[in-house]
Protein backbone atom coordinates (compact mmCIF):
# COMPACT_ATOMS: atom_id res chain seq x y z
CA UNK A 1 0.00 0.00 0.00
CA UNK A 2 2.92 2.43 0.68
CA UNK A 3 4.54 1.55 -2.37
CA UNK A 4 0.76 2.59 -3.94
CA UNK A 5 0.41 5.86 -2.17
CA UNK A 6 3.10 7.62 -4.60
CA UNK A 7 0.60 7.16 -7.33
CA UNK A 8 -2.66 8.42 -5.53
CA UNK A 9 -0.80 11.27 -5.40
CA UNK A 10 -0.02 11.82 -8.89
CA UNK A 11 -3.56 10.70 -9.44
CA UNK A 12 -4.69 13.93 -6.85
CA UNK A 13 -2.16 15.93 -9.09
CA UNK A 14 -3.62 15.27 -11.89
CA UNK A 15 -7.01 15.63 -10.64
CA UNK A 16 -5.77 19.32 -9.10
CA UNK A 17 -4.56 20.06 -12.52
CA UNK A 18 -7.87 19.33 -14.49
CA UNK A 19 -9.56 21.46 -11.73
CA UNK A 20 -7.52 24.38 -12.38
CA UNK A 21 -8.27 25.19 -16.14
CA UNK A 22 -12.57 24.42 -15.86
CA UNK A 23 -13.03 27.20 -18.54
CA UNK A 24 -10.68 25.16 -20.87
CA UNK A 25 -12.35 21.44 -19.74
CA UNK A 26 -15.81 23.25 -20.58
CA UNK A 27 -15.21 24.98 -23.72
CA UNK A 28 -13.79 21.79 -24.88
CA UNK A 29 -16.90 20.25 -23.70
CA UNK A 30 -18.52 22.35 -26.26
CA UNK A 31 -16.40 21.71 -29.50
CA UNK A 32 -17.40 17.94 -29.40
CA UNK A 33 -21.46 19.09 -29.51
CA UNK A 34 -20.60 20.63 -33.22
CA UNK A 35 -19.72 17.79 -35.50
CA UNK A 36 -22.56 15.59 -33.63
CA UNK A 37 -24.69 18.12 -34.55
CA UNK A 38 -23.77 18.87 -38.01
CA UNK A 39 -24.02 14.59 -38.37
CA UNK A 40 -27.34 14.78 -36.87
CA UNK A 41 -28.70 16.96 -39.19
CA UNK A 42 -26.90 15.23 -42.26
CA UNK A 43 -28.53 11.87 -41.59
CA UNK A 44 -31.90 13.74 -40.87
CA UNK A 45 -31.57 15.16 -44.20
CA UNK A 46 -30.45 11.77 -45.40
CA UNK A 47 -33.37 9.49 -44.12
CA UNK A 48 -36.15 12.37 -44.21
CA UNK A 49 -35.56 12.39 -48.39
CA UNK A 50 -34.94 8.77 -48.95
CA UNK A 51 -38.29 6.40 -49.04
CA UNK A 52 -35.74 3.59 -47.91
CA UNK A 53 -36.67 2.92 -43.94
CA UNK A 54 -32.95 2.17 -43.79
CA UNK A 55 -30.04 3.45 -45.31
CA UNK A 56 -26.58 1.78 -45.28
CA UNK A 57 -27.84 -1.23 -42.77
CA UNK A 58 -29.03 1.45 -40.19
CA UNK A 59 -32.44 3.07 -39.64
CA UNK A 60 -33.28 6.39 -38.66
CA UNK A 61 -33.39 5.46 -34.94
CA UNK A 62 -30.49 3.40 -34.64
CA UNK A 63 -28.11 6.11 -37.35
CA UNK A 64 -29.14 9.42 -35.04
CA UNK A 65 -28.64 7.14 -31.39
CA UNK A 66 -25.30 5.66 -32.69
CA UNK A 67 -23.94 9.46 -33.57
CA UNK A 68 -25.19 10.59 -30.29
CA UNK A 69 -23.63 8.15 -28.13
CA UNK A 70 -20.40 7.48 -29.91
CA UNK A 71 -20.09 11.57 -29.36
CA UNK A 72 -20.04 10.76 -26.14
CA UNK A 73 -17.83 7.67 -25.73
CA UNK A 74 -15.09 9.34 -28.18
CA UNK A 75 -14.83 12.48 -25.14
CA UNK A 76 -15.25 9.60 -22.28
CA UNK A 77 -12.05 7.37 -23.88
CA UNK A 78 -10.13 10.38 -25.54
CA UNK A 79 -6.42 10.14 -23.96
CA UNK A 80 -3.50 13.06 -25.33
CA UNK A 81 -1.26 13.04 -23.15
CA UNK A 82 1.32 11.87 -25.98
CA UNK A 83 2.45 14.90 -26.35
CA UNK A 84 3.53 15.19 -22.52
CA UNK A 85 5.50 11.77 -22.07
CA UNK A 86 6.90 13.13 -26.04
CA UNK A 87 8.54 15.89 -24.64
CA UNK A 88 9.69 14.14 -21.53
CA UNK A 89 11.75 12.04 -23.72
CA UNK A 90 12.87 15.46 -26.06
CA UNK A 91 13.77 17.40 -22.87
CA UNK A 92 15.08 14.68 -20.14
CA UNK A 93 12.17 15.13 -18.44
CA UNK A 94 12.39 11.12 -18.01
CA UNK A 95 15.71 11.33 -16.07
CA UNK A 96 13.92 11.85 -12.47
CA UNK A 97 12.10 8.56 -12.91
CA UNK A 98 14.96 6.83 -13.55
CA UNK A 99 16.73 7.79 -10.53
CA UNK A 100 13.91 7.80 -8.33
CA UNK A 101 11.15 4.66 -7.38
CA UNK A 102 8.43 5.66 -9.30
CA UNK A 103 7.51 4.17 -12.23
CA UNK A 104 7.40 6.24 -15.35
CA UNK A 105 4.44 4.44 -16.69
CA UNK A 106 2.65 4.10 -13.58
CA UNK A 107 2.57 7.40 -12.60
CA UNK A 108 1.70 9.15 -16.28
CA UNK A 109 -1.42 6.45 -16.19
CA UNK A 110 -2.62 7.36 -12.57
CA UNK A 111 -1.91 11.35 -13.50
CA UNK A 112 -3.65 11.02 -16.95
CA UNK A 113 -6.82 9.05 -14.78
CA UNK A 114 -7.15 11.86 -12.43
CA UNK A 115 -6.94 14.27 -14.77
CA UNK A 116 -9.68 12.35 -16.49
CA UNK A 117 -12.10 11.92 -13.44
CA UNK A 118 -14.07 15.62 -13.61
CA UNK A 119 -14.03 14.77 -17.35
CA UNK A 120 -15.84 11.12 -16.47
CA UNK A 121 -17.92 12.65 -14.14
CA UNK A 122 -19.20 15.26 -16.36
CA UNK A 123 -19.74 13.34 -19.39
CA UNK A 124 -21.29 10.41 -17.78
CA UNK A 125 -23.90 12.35 -16.21
CA UNK A 126 -24.55 13.98 -19.63
CA UNK A 127 -24.86 10.49 -21.38
CA UNK A 128 -27.01 8.51 -18.51
CA UNK A 129 -29.50 12.43 -19.73
CA UNK A 130 -29.08 11.45 -23.24
CA UNK A 131 -29.50 7.62 -22.77
CA UNK A 132 -32.61 8.16 -20.67
CA UNK A 133 -34.09 10.52 -23.21
CA UNK A 134 -33.04 8.44 -26.28
CA UNK A 135 -34.21 5.73 -24.42
CA UNK A 136 -37.94 7.27 -24.01
CA UNK A 137 -38.19 8.39 -27.89
CA UNK A 138 -36.62 5.91 -29.90
CA UNK A 139 -37.51 2.90 -27.40
CA UNK A 140 -33.96 1.67 -27.61
CA UNK A 141 -34.39 -1.04 -25.13
CA UNK A 142 -31.95 -0.66 -22.69
CA UNK A 143 -31.81 -3.49 -20.12
CA UNK A 144 -29.94 -3.45 -16.83
CA UNK A 145 -27.51 -5.91 -18.34
CA UNK A 146 -26.82 -3.99 -21.59
CA UNK A 147 -26.10 -0.96 -19.12
CA UNK A 148 -23.55 -3.14 -16.82
CA UNK A 149 -21.67 -5.20 -19.63
CA UNK A 150 -21.47 -1.59 -21.81
CA UNK A 151 -19.83 -0.02 -18.21
CA UNK A 152 -17.50 -3.05 -17.92
CA UNK A 153 -16.68 -1.85 -21.58
CA UNK A 154 -16.23 2.09 -21.17
CA UNK A 155 -12.66 1.61 -18.72
CA UNK A 156 -11.28 -1.20 -21.00
CA UNK A 157 -11.91 0.84 -24.13
CA UNK A 158 -10.14 3.97 -22.53
CA UNK A 159 -7.43 1.06 -21.41
CA UNK A 160 -7.08 -0.26 -24.62
CA UNK A 161 -6.73 3.86 -26.17
CA UNK A 162 -4.02 4.78 -22.87
CA UNK A 163 -2.05 1.99 -24.20
CA UNK A 164 -1.87 2.87 -27.55
CA UNK A 165 -1.36 6.35 -26.66
CA UNK A 166 1.42 4.97 -24.75
CA UNK A 167 2.76 2.80 -27.55
CA UNK A 168 2.59 5.85 -29.75
CA UNK A 169 4.20 8.13 -27.60
CA UNK A 170 7.39 5.93 -27.76
CA UNK A 171 8.16 6.61 -31.06
CA UNK A 172 10.07 9.82 -29.42
CA UNK A 173 13.06 7.69 -28.92
CA UNK A 174 13.24 7.64 -32.32
CA UNK A 175 12.52 10.36 -33.98
CA UNK A 176 13.06 14.12 -32.26
CA UNK A 177 9.86 15.37 -34.05
CA UNK A 178 7.09 12.75 -33.19
CA UNK A 179 4.20 14.68 -33.95
CA UNK A 180 3.85 13.23 -37.42
CA UNK A 181 3.30 9.78 -35.75
CA UNK A 182 0.55 11.30 -33.00
CA UNK A 183 -1.47 13.10 -35.28
CA UNK A 184 -1.05 10.12 -37.83
CA UNK A 185 -2.17 7.79 -35.21
CA UNK A 186 -4.71 10.26 -33.83
CA UNK A 187 -5.94 9.71 -37.62
CA UNK A 188 -6.33 6.05 -37.77
CA UNK A 189 -8.01 5.47 -34.19
CA UNK A 190 -10.63 8.37 -34.82
CA UNK A 191 -11.32 6.53 -38.00
CA UNK A 192 -11.28 2.90 -37.16
CA UNK A 193 -12.74 3.34 -34.00
CA UNK A 194 -16.19 4.49 -34.77
CA UNK A 195 -15.71 8.12 -33.65
CA UNK A 196 -16.52 9.39 -36.18
CA UNK A 197 -19.39 7.17 -37.77
CA UNK A 198 -20.50 3.84 -37.35
CA UNK A 199 -17.80 1.69 -39.36
CA UNK A 200 -19.69 -0.92 -41.01
CA UNK A 201 -21.12 1.50 -43.23
CA UNK A 202 -18.09 1.24 -45.02
CA UNK A 203 -18.49 -2.53 -45.63
CA UNK A 204 -17.73 -5.92 -44.71
CA UNK A 205 -14.04 -6.30 -46.42
CA UNK A 206 -13.26 -2.91 -43.80
CA UNK A 207 -14.97 -4.75 -41.28
CA UNK A 208 -13.00 -8.24 -41.50
CA UNK A 209 -9.88 -6.19 -41.48
CA UNK A 210 -10.74 -4.19 -38.43
CA UNK A 211 -11.29 -7.65 -36.60
CA UNK A 212 -7.52 -7.85 -36.35
CA UNK A 213 -6.90 -4.39 -34.67
CA UNK A 214 -8.02 -2.54 -31.72
CA UNK A 215 -9.56 0.13 -32.76
CA UNK A 216 -13.25 -0.95 -33.17
CA UNK A 217 -13.62 -1.86 -29.48
CA UNK A 218 -12.75 1.38 -28.30
CA UNK A 219 -15.86 3.32 -29.81
CA UNK A 220 -17.99 1.41 -32.17
CA UNK A 221 -18.20 -2.01 -29.50
CA UNK A 222 -19.32 0.13 -26.22
CA UNK A 223 -21.72 2.15 -28.36
CA UNK A 224 -23.38 -0.79 -30.09
CA UNK A 225 -24.02 -2.83 -26.76
CA UNK A 226 -25.85 0.53 -25.51
CA UNK A 227 -27.89 0.93 -28.67
CA UNK A 228 -29.22 -2.48 -28.70
CA UNK A 229 -27.52 -3.41 -31.84
CA UNK A 230 -25.28 -6.17 -31.05
CA UNK A 231 -26.65 -9.72 -29.71
CA UNK A 232 -25.36 -10.38 -26.08
CA UNK A 233 -23.20 -13.37 -26.79
CA UNK A 234 -21.71 -11.04 -29.29
CA UNK A 235 -20.69 -8.79 -26.71
CA UNK A 236 -19.39 -11.24 -23.79
CA UNK A 237 -16.99 -12.11 -26.87
CA UNK A 238 -16.48 -8.45 -27.84
CA UNK A 239 -15.26 -7.96 -24.01
CA UNK A 240 -12.94 -11.12 -23.63
CA UNK A 241 -11.42 -9.41 -26.89
CA UNK A 242 -11.17 -5.99 -25.10
CA UNK A 243 -9.58 -8.11 -22.45
CA UNK A 244 -7.28 -9.69 -24.77
CA UNK A 245 -6.24 -6.71 -26.65
CA UNK A 246 -5.42 -4.71 -23.23
CA UNK A 247 -2.58 -7.73 -22.71
CA UNK A 248 -1.47 -7.94 -25.45
CA UNK A 249 -1.17 -3.92 -26.02
CA UNK A 250 0.67 -3.49 -22.60
CA UNK A 251 2.75 -6.52 -23.61
CA UNK A 252 3.86 -3.92 -26.95
CA UNK A 253 3.48 -0.96 -24.86
CA UNK A 254 6.65 -2.77 -22.28
CA UNK A 255 8.72 -3.72 -25.82
CA UNK A 256 8.93 -0.50 -26.96
CA UNK A 257 9.50 1.20 -24.11
CA UNK A 258 12.49 -1.38 -23.10
CA UNK A 259 13.77 -1.24 -26.72
CA UNK A 260 13.65 3.16 -26.51
CA UNK A 261 15.04 3.47 -23.14
CA UNK A 262 18.27 1.82 -24.45
CA UNK A 263 18.27 4.48 -27.27
CA UNK A 264 17.63 7.12 -24.62
CA UNK A 265 20.18 9.57 -23.86
CA UNK A 266 18.54 11.76 -21.20
CA UNK A 267 19.33 15.07 -23.66
CA UNK A 268 18.86 18.27 -21.57
CA UNK A 269 19.15 16.46 -18.28
CA UNK B 1 -6.05 62.22 -54.35
CA UNK B 2 -2.97 62.39 -52.17
CA UNK B 3 -4.62 60.12 -49.01
CA UNK B 4 -4.77 57.38 -52.61
CA UNK B 5 -1.33 57.90 -52.94
CA UNK B 6 -0.52 57.28 -49.87
CA UNK B 7 -3.05 54.12 -49.63
CA UNK B 8 -1.20 53.05 -52.63
CA UNK B 9 1.88 52.99 -51.41
CA UNK B 10 1.09 51.55 -47.67
CA UNK B 11 -0.18 48.93 -49.94
CA UNK B 12 2.90 48.44 -51.68
CA UNK B 13 5.01 48.40 -48.65
CA UNK B 14 2.56 45.39 -47.03
CA UNK B 15 2.78 43.66 -50.19
CA UNK B 16 6.29 43.62 -50.11
CA UNK B 17 6.41 42.77 -46.97
CA UNK B 18 4.27 39.88 -46.95
CA UNK B 19 6.07 38.30 -49.89
CA UNK B 20 9.56 38.38 -48.37
CA UNK B 21 6.83 36.31 -45.50
CA UNK B 22 6.49 34.01 -47.83
CA UNK B 23 9.68 33.48 -49.40
CA UNK B 24 10.84 33.00 -45.56
CA UNK B 25 8.32 29.94 -45.57
CA UNK B 26 9.23 28.54 -48.11
CA UNK B 27 13.13 28.66 -47.48
CA UNK B 28 12.38 27.55 -44.21
CA UNK B 29 10.03 24.71 -45.29
CA UNK B 30 12.69 23.45 -47.94
CA UNK B 31 15.04 23.30 -45.34
CA UNK B 32 13.51 20.73 -43.74
CA UNK B 33 12.24 18.73 -46.35
CA UNK B 34 11.05 15.78 -44.68
CA UNK B 35 8.80 17.43 -42.21
CA UNK B 36 7.24 19.28 -45.66
CA UNK B 37 6.55 15.69 -46.71
CA UNK B 38 5.22 14.02 -43.40
CA UNK B 39 2.82 16.97 -43.40
CA UNK B 40 2.07 16.43 -47.19
CA UNK B 41 0.91 12.76 -46.18
CA UNK B 42 -0.69 13.78 -42.87
CA UNK B 43 -2.96 16.68 -44.89
CA UNK B 44 -3.50 13.99 -47.61
CA UNK B 45 -4.73 11.30 -44.87
CA UNK B 46 -7.39 13.75 -43.36
CA UNK B 47 -8.51 14.55 -47.15
CA UNK B 48 -8.78 11.01 -47.73
CA UNK B 49 -10.83 10.51 -44.55
CA UNK B 50 -13.39 13.67 -45.55
CA UNK B 51 -13.63 11.90 -48.72
CA UNK B 52 -14.80 8.62 -47.99
CA UNK B 53 -17.72 10.38 -46.21
CA UNK B 54 -18.51 12.17 -49.68
CA UNK B 55 -18.82 9.22 -51.36
CA UNK B 56 -20.51 7.14 -48.90
CA UNK B 57 -22.93 9.89 -49.01
CA UNK B 58 -23.14 10.66 -52.53
CA UNK B 59 -23.75 6.54 -52.41
CA UNK B 60 -27.57 6.89 -51.14
CA UNK B 61 -28.18 8.90 -54.07
CA UNK B 62 -30.82 10.76 -51.49
CA UNK B 63 -31.27 14.27 -52.21
CA UNK B 64 -29.65 16.84 -49.48
CA UNK B 65 -33.27 18.79 -48.70
CA UNK B 66 -33.38 19.95 -52.56
CA UNK B 67 -29.70 19.41 -53.68
CA UNK B 68 -28.76 16.51 -55.94
CA UNK B 69 -26.77 13.85 -53.97
CA UNK B 70 -23.95 14.63 -57.00
CA UNK B 71 -23.74 18.20 -55.83
CA UNK B 72 -22.08 17.44 -52.79
CA UNK B 73 -18.86 17.16 -54.71
CA UNK B 74 -18.97 20.76 -55.48
CA UNK B 75 -19.52 21.31 -51.79
CA UNK B 76 -16.91 19.18 -50.56
CA UNK B 77 -14.50 20.50 -53.39
CA UNK B 78 -15.12 24.00 -52.57
CA UNK B 79 -14.30 22.92 -48.77
CA UNK B 80 -11.23 21.43 -49.43
CA UNK B 81 -10.05 24.34 -51.43
CA UNK B 82 -11.30 26.83 -48.50
CA UNK B 83 -9.16 24.64 -46.45
CA UNK B 84 -6.52 24.71 -48.38
CA UNK B 85 -6.65 28.51 -47.91
CA UNK B 86 -7.35 28.39 -44.19
CA UNK B 87 -4.48 25.92 -43.84
CA UNK B 88 -2.00 27.61 -45.92
CA UNK B 89 -2.41 31.52 -45.03
CA UNK B 90 -4.21 31.72 -41.69
CA UNK B 91 -4.48 28.49 -39.36
CA UNK B 92 -1.00 28.62 -38.39
CA UNK B 93 -1.11 32.00 -37.66
CA UNK B 94 -4.14 32.09 -35.30
CA UNK B 95 -2.91 28.78 -33.76
CA UNK B 96 0.21 30.78 -32.43
CA UNK B 97 -1.47 33.75 -30.98
CA UNK B 98 -1.78 32.22 -27.76
CA UNK B 99 1.71 31.30 -27.71
CA UNK B 100 2.65 34.99 -28.27
CA UNK B 101 1.04 36.19 -25.27
CA UNK B 102 2.15 33.62 -22.86
CA UNK B 103 5.75 33.91 -24.12
CA UNK B 104 5.77 37.55 -24.68
CA UNK B 105 6.49 37.64 -28.35
CA UNK B 106 3.98 39.82 -28.51
CA UNK B 107 5.91 42.28 -26.57
CA UNK B 108 8.19 42.28 -29.19
CA UNK B 109 6.04 41.68 -32.37
CA UNK B 110 4.90 45.51 -30.94
CA UNK B 111 7.57 47.42 -31.01
CA UNK B 112 8.28 46.73 -35.06
CA UNK B 113 7.46 49.36 -36.99
CA UNK B 114 4.53 47.18 -38.68
CA UNK B 115 0.58 46.71 -38.32
CA UNK B 116 0.53 44.45 -35.30
CA UNK B 117 -2.47 42.79 -36.42
CA UNK B 118 -0.37 42.33 -39.67
CA UNK B 119 2.32 40.70 -38.40
CA UNK B 120 0.71 38.92 -36.28
CA UNK B 121 -1.92 36.98 -38.14
CA UNK B 122 -0.47 36.65 -41.56
CA UNK B 123 3.14 35.59 -40.59
CA UNK B 124 3.08 32.51 -41.82
CA UNK B 125 2.65 30.17 -44.86
CA UNK B 126 2.11 27.23 -45.16
CA UNK B 127 2.63 25.39 -48.47
CA UNK B 128 2.61 21.55 -47.09
CA UNK B 129 -1.10 21.82 -46.07
CA UNK B 130 -1.99 23.77 -49.01
CA UNK B 131 -0.88 21.44 -51.76
CA UNK B 132 -3.09 18.38 -51.13
CA UNK B 133 -5.79 20.18 -49.95
CA UNK B 134 -5.78 21.89 -53.81
CA UNK B 135 -5.03 19.44 -55.59
CA UNK B 136 -7.99 17.06 -54.01
CA UNK B 137 -10.34 20.25 -53.98
CA UNK B 138 -9.68 20.97 -57.74
CA UNK B 139 -10.25 17.63 -58.61
CA UNK B 140 -13.46 16.67 -56.70
CA UNK B 141 -14.67 20.67 -58.07
CA UNK B 142 -14.14 19.06 -61.65
CA UNK B 143 -15.93 15.62 -61.07
CA UNK B 144 -19.15 17.65 -59.30
CA UNK B 145 -19.65 20.38 -61.90
CA UNK B 146 -19.31 17.22 -64.43
CA UNK B 147 -21.94 14.57 -62.51
CA UNK B 148 -24.44 17.58 -61.94
CA UNK B 149 -24.58 18.70 -65.07
CA UNK B 150 -23.52 22.89 -64.60
CA UNK B 151 -22.52 24.25 -67.41
CA UNK B 152 -19.53 26.15 -67.69
CA UNK B 153 -20.03 29.71 -68.45
CA UNK B 154 -17.43 32.90 -68.01
CA UNK B 155 -20.32 33.98 -65.35
CA UNK B 156 -20.48 30.79 -63.20
CA UNK B 157 -16.59 30.89 -63.12
CA UNK B 158 -16.22 34.04 -62.29
CA UNK B 159 -18.92 34.35 -59.76
CA UNK B 160 -17.47 30.93 -58.00
CA UNK B 161 -14.06 32.40 -57.82
CA UNK B 162 -15.43 35.81 -56.41
CA UNK B 163 -17.07 34.01 -54.03
CA UNK B 164 -14.32 32.00 -52.90
CA UNK B 165 -12.03 35.29 -52.94
CA UNK B 166 -15.19 36.35 -50.89
CA UNK B 167 -15.04 32.96 -48.41
CA UNK B 168 -11.06 33.16 -47.98
CA UNK B 169 -11.82 37.22 -46.25
CA UNK B 170 -14.46 35.74 -44.13
CA UNK B 171 -12.27 32.79 -43.04
CA UNK B 172 -9.82 35.45 -41.78
CA UNK B 173 -12.58 37.40 -39.86
CA UNK B 174 -14.67 34.76 -38.48
CA UNK B 175 -11.72 32.54 -37.19
CA UNK B 176 -9.82 34.85 -35.74
CA UNK B 177 -12.26 35.99 -33.68
CA UNK B 178 -12.57 33.12 -31.36
CA UNK B 179 -8.49 33.11 -31.12
CA UNK B 180 -8.54 36.52 -29.79
CA UNK B 181 -10.35 34.82 -26.74
CA UNK B 182 -6.41 33.43 -26.05
CA UNK B 183 -6.07 37.38 -24.76
CA UNK B 184 -8.61 36.75 -22.17
CA UNK B 185 -8.19 32.65 -21.19
CA UNK B 186 -4.13 32.08 -21.15
CA UNK B 187 -4.37 28.48 -20.45
CA UNK B 188 -5.71 25.67 -22.87
CA UNK B 189 -6.29 23.79 -26.03
CA UNK B 190 -9.59 23.91 -25.98
CA UNK B 191 -10.47 27.08 -28.29
CA UNK B 192 -8.49 25.29 -30.86
CA UNK B 193 -10.53 22.52 -30.95
CA UNK B 194 -13.54 24.91 -31.18
CA UNK B 195 -12.08 26.70 -33.93
CA UNK B 196 -11.75 23.41 -35.61
CA UNK B 197 -15.43 22.15 -35.03
CA UNK B 198 -16.61 25.19 -36.62
CA UNK B 199 -14.51 24.79 -39.37
CA UNK B 200 -16.01 21.24 -39.75
CA UNK B 201 -19.23 22.27 -39.43
CA UNK B 202 -18.85 23.86 -43.06
CA UNK B 203 -17.71 20.77 -44.94
CA UNK B 204 -21.81 20.04 -45.78
CA UNK B 205 -24.35 22.04 -47.73
CA UNK B 206 -26.18 24.14 -45.10
CA UNK B 207 -29.32 23.05 -46.65
CA UNK B 208 -29.54 20.11 -44.28
CA UNK B 209 -29.34 22.33 -40.75
CA UNK B 210 -32.42 23.90 -39.37
CA UNK B 211 -33.80 27.15 -40.27
CA UNK B 212 -32.38 29.01 -37.41
CA UNK B 213 -29.53 27.64 -37.63
CA UNK B 214 -28.83 28.76 -41.42
CA UNK B 215 -30.16 32.20 -39.82
CA UNK B 216 -27.38 32.27 -37.25
CA UNK B 217 -24.35 30.92 -39.84
CA UNK B 218 -25.33 32.57 -42.70
CA UNK B 219 -25.63 36.55 -41.18
CA UNK B 220 -24.54 36.40 -37.56
CA UNK B 221 -21.42 34.30 -37.25
CA UNK B 222 -21.52 33.86 -41.41
CA UNK B 223 -19.59 30.10 -41.63
CA UNK B 224 -21.94 29.12 -44.19
CA UNK B 225 -20.25 32.26 -46.35
CA UNK B 226 -16.67 30.27 -46.66
CA UNK B 227 -17.58 27.82 -49.33
CA UNK B 228 -21.36 27.07 -49.08
CA UNK B 229 -21.69 30.65 -51.23
CA UNK B 230 -19.87 29.84 -54.28
CA UNK B 231 -21.18 26.02 -54.58
CA UNK B 232 -24.78 27.42 -53.79
CA UNK B 233 -23.72 30.20 -56.48
CA UNK B 234 -23.15 27.68 -59.33
CA UNK B 235 -25.93 25.94 -58.76
CA UNK B 236 -28.10 28.60 -59.15
CA UNK B 237 -29.45 28.00 -55.58
CA UNK B 238 -28.21 30.96 -53.72
CA UNK B 239 -31.01 33.37 -54.14
CA UNK B 240 -31.00 37.30 -54.63
CA UNK B 241 -30.35 38.17 -50.69
CA UNK B 242 -27.53 36.10 -50.50
CA UNK B 243 -25.72 37.35 -53.61
CA UNK B 244 -25.82 40.88 -52.54
CA UNK B 245 -24.98 39.67 -48.55
CA UNK B 246 -22.04 37.41 -50.09
CA UNK B 247 -20.40 40.61 -51.36
CA UNK B 248 -21.37 42.53 -48.03
CA UNK B 249 -20.39 40.11 -45.42
CA UNK B 250 -16.54 40.12 -45.90
CA UNK B 251 -16.12 43.77 -45.58
CA UNK B 252 -18.47 44.09 -42.49
CA UNK B 253 -16.67 41.39 -40.75
CA UNK B 254 -13.35 42.35 -41.73
CA UNK B 255 -14.30 45.63 -40.60
CA UNK B 256 -15.89 44.43 -36.86
CA UNK B 257 -12.85 41.72 -36.34
CA UNK B 258 -10.27 44.97 -36.84
CA UNK B 259 -12.02 46.61 -34.09
CA UNK B 260 -12.10 43.58 -32.21
CA UNK B 261 -8.52 42.90 -32.31
CA UNK B 262 -7.95 47.13 -31.21
CA UNK B 263 -10.23 47.11 -28.64
CA UNK B 264 -8.68 43.39 -27.28
CA UNK B 265 -5.04 45.05 -27.41
CA UNK B 266 -5.88 48.04 -25.80
CA UNK B 267 -6.51 46.05 -22.67
CA UNK B 268 -3.20 43.79 -23.45
CA UNK B 269 -1.01 43.76 -20.49
CA UNK B 270 2.56 42.03 -21.09
CA UNK B 271 2.32 38.99 -18.19
CA UNK B 272 6.13 37.65 -18.89
CA UNK B 273 8.58 39.98 -20.27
Amino acid sequence: MKKFKKYIKAFELGLQSSMEYRANFALSLISSIFPMIMQIFLWTAIFFNSKEQEILGYDYMQMISYIVIASIINKLVSTGFEWDIAEDIKNGGLNKFITRPVGYFSYRIFSFLGSKVMQLAVVSVILTIILTVINSKFSLGITPERIALFLISIPLALLINTFICIISSSTAFWMTESWAAFIFMNLLVQFSSGGLFPVDILGKGFMKLLDFLPFKYIVYFPTNIINGKLPIQEIFTGIIMQCLWIAIMFILAKIFWKIGMKKYIAVGG
Amino acid sequence: MEKLKKALKTLKRYGFIYLIFVKNCLVRQMEYRANFFLSIFLESCFLGTKLVYTFLISNTNVDLNGLPSDSIFIFTGSFLLMTGFYMAFFYFNFSNIKGYVTDGSLDIFITKPVSLQFMTTLRYVDFSTMIPNFIGGIIILIVGWQKSGVEVSFVKVAGYIGYLISGVVITYSVMLAPQLLNFIIIKGYALGEIADALWDSNSMPMSIYSKPIKIIGTYVFPLFILSNFSSLFVLDKLGAVNIIWGIAAPVLFFFLVRLLWKNIIKKYSSASS
